[in-house]
Parts: structure tokens; sequence; C-alpha cells
């Protein structure tokens, strides 16, 4: 599992994808907000980190899934004894690492464009929800990347999830004068829980970050199984 | 000879198609057995089936020992390789889905034997078609296995490809590697193959030794004994 987890790790690194939606969008995003709404620049900075592991645990990850199936990989993988739950969890927990790194980096670059105070703290409860979050989202794009035939199907159904998912929370629009129905998907929103997780760690709220620590929890426990029920080895 | 593997009234039907037709097969400890068939004869499905990684509606396979996917070495047809990954990265890999770890050493000495060290930086893909036969050749053959299941190894490969194909197949005999490969080139099964099967349509016409099959069917090669049975 080590040596999966190790070589995902570097091939993850190199990926032009990640260069992309995962850094340079929030680095452009940060840029925009501290020129044209210097005021609520510092507001958005967790949704940004939120937005940012979420595109990458989701999008990313789901388009390397299926690319690899419709290579034939996971038809080889099939023909070998290593375990399903073994190659998913260690190549799933490499890309939880990289969405980790992903948001260090990206908070750091608010820290210096914004001048925030900055806090261990911050880190400390900031990680283990990154993680849990970040292994839901993989877990969950392996099923996505299974209900799919092709890359058009993929951004599609994604789109179809994630647009929603990102406008149901608070990551962008507040939710307290959202319509009643808008405010109850909020509530068992995964994003919502994960984006609550992260403002918790900024705002030292340990009840709320333990709630949404426990819920993610929950969340990794389904789409694990999930993904291990419907993994699809080829399009045969 | 042990039976490695033996099945029976294997069938596979993909919607209303019969693509595998209750075939018998039986695979011995050292020999080198090729399935010659026409595209869509059921030389791949059948393959899959007796890697299972694609199920039979009907009959039964039986291995030789309860582990066999650690016994067996596998290439498939498209040679798939892990993207983003290079040649050497991909031989790791596939190392520790068998189980192994292998050093820097041992990873080059298995490049070199097989004239790939110069590119075991390069990502897999990008390799020639020629090498990236050879590679998954080297994948297939990374934790010593008892049988090597190889699915047209020599498809799209010039001559020089195709003869060191036949002597990588010659060289897993000469260490006791059963070997199973599927192949639409006479010759080549003339060269290399103990027992051919012949496939059409889903059904088996023919198993034998090469010479023993045409000495019963009264034909001069292979070439014409398979147009004969595959009319």
């Amino acid at each position: 599992m080590k040596t999966v987890f190790v070589l995902n790790l570097k091939s993850s690194i190199k990926d032009m994808y990640l260069l992309f939606w995962s850094i340079l969008m929030p680095f452009a995003a940060i840029i925009a907000l501290r020129i044209f709404l210097p005021s609520y620049a510092v507001n958005y900075v967790e949704g940004i980190i939120a937005v940012s592991v979420f595109f990458y645990s989701f999008m990313t990850t789901a388009f390397i899934a299926l690319s690899q199936r419709k290579r034939g990989v996971y038809n080889l993988l099939h023909a070998t004894p290593l375990p399903l739950w073994k190659y998913i969890i260690s190549i799933s927990s490499s890309w939880a690492i990289v969405a980790i790194i992903l948001s260090y980096i990206v908070l750091l670059f608010a820290i210096v464009i914004n001048q925030l105070n900055f806090s261990f703290k911050i880190l400390l409860y900031m990680t283990p929800i990154i993680l849990i979050a970040s292994l839901s989202f993989v877990f969950f794009s392996f099923f996505i990347s299974s209900l799919v035939k092709n890359e058009g199907h993929l951004s599609m159904t994604a789109n179809v999830l994630m647009i929603p998912m990102l406008l149901c929370s608070n990551a962008f629009f507040t939710m307290e004068k959202a319509p009643n129905l808008i405010q109850y998907i909020s509530r068992v929103n995964p994003f919502e829980w994960f984006l609550n997780g992260i403002k918790s760690a900024f705002l030292n709220n340990f009840s709320i970050w333990g709630e949404s620590l426990l819920l993610l929890l929950g969340c990794l426990a389904v789409t694990l199984i999930i993904s291990l029920k419907t993994f699809k080895y080829s399009d045969q | 000879m042990k039976k490695l593997i033996s099945a029976n009234q294997l069938t596979k039907n993909y919607n209303a198609r019969c693509v595998v037709d209750h075939i018998n097969i039986d695979i011995k400890e050292g020999e080198i057995v090729a399935i010659v068939g026409t595209n869509g004869a059921g030389k791949t499905t059948t393959i899959g089936m007796l890697l299972s990684i694609i199920p039979q509606d009907s009959g039964t396979i039986e291995y030789w020992t309860s582990d066999y996917k650690k016994e067996i070495g596998t290439q498939l047809q498209s040679t798939p390789f892990f993207e983003g990954y290079s040649v050497e990265d991909n031989v790791k890999l596939f190392a520790a889905f068998y189980g192994i770890s292998l050093t820097k050493n041992e990873i080059d000495e298995k490049l070199t034997a097989f004239d790939l060290l110069q590119v075991k930086k390069t990502p897999a893909i990008k390799l020639s078609l020629g090498q990236q036969k050879r590679l998954a050749i080297i994948v297939t053959t990374l934790h010593h296995p008892k049988l090597v299941i190889l699915d047209e190894p020599s498809a799209g490969l010039d001559p020089r490809g195709q003869r060191d194909i036949q002597q990588i197949i010659k060289r897993l005999k000469d260490s006791r590697v059963a070997v199973l490969f599927s192949s639409h080139d006479m010759l080549e099964v003339m060269n290399v193959a103990d027992r051919v099967l012949i496939m059409h349509h889903g059904k088996i016409m023919a198993n034998g030794s090469p010479d023993g099959l045409m000495e019963h069917y009264q034909t001069q090669n292979l070439e014409e004994l398979f147009f004969e049975l595959t009319m």
C-alpha cells in the first residue's frame, strides 16, 4: 500500500489539472477579491480554500479515475491479487495529502495578500477536516466516474452535483435569507459541513468543529462503501 | 504434467449474442498454448474469463491453487499502463500490486534485459508499441508466475518486434513457465506453440499440437487448416 501511495503522490503533484484548478484559480480569486472587494476579501478565505479542495478532490480525481478505466488499467489491476479496497484507500490517501498541501498553499497566499493574523492552531484544526472531507470527495468521485461513459458525461454529471452543493452553502452567499428549502438542503450538504469545519478552525469554535468532523466521518464511511460497491473495472 | 487451469463448458453472452459457447480448455504446467481465431472469435473474452476479469455466464474454471492471481502473469491486448507514471514507476507499481518490492538495481536489470533501460524515466504511455509490449511482458513476469497469459502479444509489431516476442515466449518455456497466448500469426504459432486451439464463432474447432492437427486434417500448413475450419 505504501508504494502505491508514494507513487500516486509523486504522479499527482506533477499533474497540470492540479496546478490550474486548485492553485492558480484560487490565487486569481484571492487577488481579485483583494483588488475589487477589499473589505470582504478576508471573509472569503475559508470559502476559497474549501472550493479549491473540493474541486481537486472531486473533479480532478474523477477525471483521472475515468481516464485510467478507459485505458484498461483497472482491468489489469483486477487480474492482480491486490484487493480493491487497498488500491482505493492507497491512492485516495495520496490525493487527500495533495489536497491538504493545496489548502496550505492557498492559505499561505491568502495570509500574505490580505496580511492576516496566522496561528498554527488554525492548521491543527483545519488539517483533519480537510483530510476527512477530501477523502470523502475522492471516494465519491470514484462513484461518479463509474456512472459515466466518457469525459463529456463526467463533466456534466460533476457540474450537476457540484454547483448545487456550492450554491446551497455559505461559501459565497449567506444562507440566512435563503428560502427554507435551500436552508434545509444546506444542512444536509457535505460541502457545507466541510466549510463549517474550516470556518470553525479559523474562529476557534470547537463545538461546530467537532460536529462537522463527526458529520464528515459519517460521510466518509458512506462514500467509501459506495465507491467499493460501484467500482467499475472496465466499460464492458 | 499437472493441470494449471481446467475450464469446463465456459459460456459468455453479450446481450443476445453468444461470444463464447460451451468451451473446454486445459492448460498444463510448462506448456505453450496458442489460441487462434478471427476477430470476434471470442479469444479475448475467453482470456478475460480465465483471468476472472470477465464473469462467465455458465461453466466452471478450476485453478491449481486458491491464490492463483499471485501465480498468473497477465498482458492484456491494449497493454494499458498508468497515465502520468514513468516506465520505472509502472514497474514499481505493478510489483506492489503483487506484493513485491524491487530495488533500483533489480528494476534496471529487468529493463536492461528487455532493452528499455534508456527509456526508464519516459512516461510509459509515450513508448512505442514495441516498447509497450516489452514493458507489458516485464510487468507480466515480475512476480515469477507459473502461468503467463498474453492477449495478442505481437499484434501490430514489426518483424523484429514479433521475433523478440517469440523469443521471450520461448525463454518463458525454458524457465518452465506455462504460456497461453492469442495470435493471428500462424507462423508465430507454428514456431512457439506446443498446442493450438482454433476458435470460431465462440466455439473451439480444433485442439492439438500444430503437427498433429495438420496430419489429422491433411493440410500442408496451419494457415490452410485455419481457413478450412473457419470458412
